[in-house]
């Protein structure tokens, strides 16, 4: 069953989808729903808001440059302070993950015994 | 166009207003160009065009709420821009007006003659282009 994301956590994933490459909004899109193997949804429009905020925290770049074909479309690149960032969030995001294991591991210990 | 998808980016064009219109006409080209890729998309999986677009508006999420999103997200670059073109441009305009008066007068009859009348002069001055300066921006950005 698909999940739709919560808006806090669409940063750190358009982050590690352009720590792979650049690319551009329908793309980043795509990406997410390919890695997650479309477990994962967002409303896409909101993408376009966390990509502001990350543009002005330096974490990523974004320049409109002419296709092969067809119009020219708004290209993202994560900065060196963006990978800085995501190595850092990547690292809370485990944290976090982790604790909750280990209360649900508990609990699910809890309810055997 | 397809009409319904004129109606939705005409949403975001609102709630887009108070942006700059380069920087507005930037957004509203990148969020059609996102909605073109998604009915396209829709559209090589079989779906009629009506069909198409009302799944690509639907998978974009509410134009009011991404709008006033967006807008939001971009303000506060602009202020944050303006803040510190503005320190800069006052600067530079109070270090001229001061250099001005220090070249130009040379008698003790010429005001402002002494140092702190040339300081608080310059300033004044450097204060009244950056208010004149801020006031056509509120009306660049109305229009």
């Amino acid at each position: 069953m698909a999940r739709e994301l919560a808006k806090g956590d669409i940063p750190v994933l358009i982050l590690t989808v352009l720590a792979q490459g650049t690319s551009h909004g329908y793309a980043i899109a795509r990406e997410i729903e390919r890695q997650s193997g479309c477990g994962l949804t967002l409303r896409e429009g909101s993408l376009y808001p966390a990509l502001r905020v990350l543009e002005q925290e330096g974490f990523v770049e974004g320049d409109w440059e002419i296709q092969a074909s067809g119009p020219a479309r708004k290209v993202y690149r994560i900065t060196e302070a963006g990978r800085a960032e995501l190595a850092q969030r990547t690292q809370m995001w485990k944290q976090y993950a982790d604790m909750i294991n280990r209360i649900l591991g508990d609990t699910s210990h809890a309810q055997t015994t | 166009m397809h009409k319904q998808l004129e109606a939705y980016l005409n949403t975001f064009a609102t709630r887009l207003g108070k942006l700059p219109g380069a920087q507005r006409d930037d957004e509203l080209r990148e969020i059609q160009q996102h909605l073109e890729l998604l009915i396209a998309s829709h559209r090589e999986q079989g779906k009629s065009e009506e069909e198409a677009v009302r799944l690509a508006i639907s998978q974009f999420g509410r134009a009011e709420k991404i709008g006033r999103d967006l807008s939001e997200a971009n303000s506060k670059s602009n202020k944050a821009h303006s803040a510190v073109s503005a320190v800069v441009v006052t600067s530079v305009s109070m270090f001229v007006a001061y250099g001005f008066f220090s070249l130009m007068n040379d008698k003790s009859t010429d005001f402002p003659y002494h140092e702190s009348d040339k300081i608080l002069l310059a300033a004044v001055l450097a204060m009244a282009g950056f208010s004149i300066r801020h006031l056509l921006d509120k009306k660049k950005i109305k229009a």
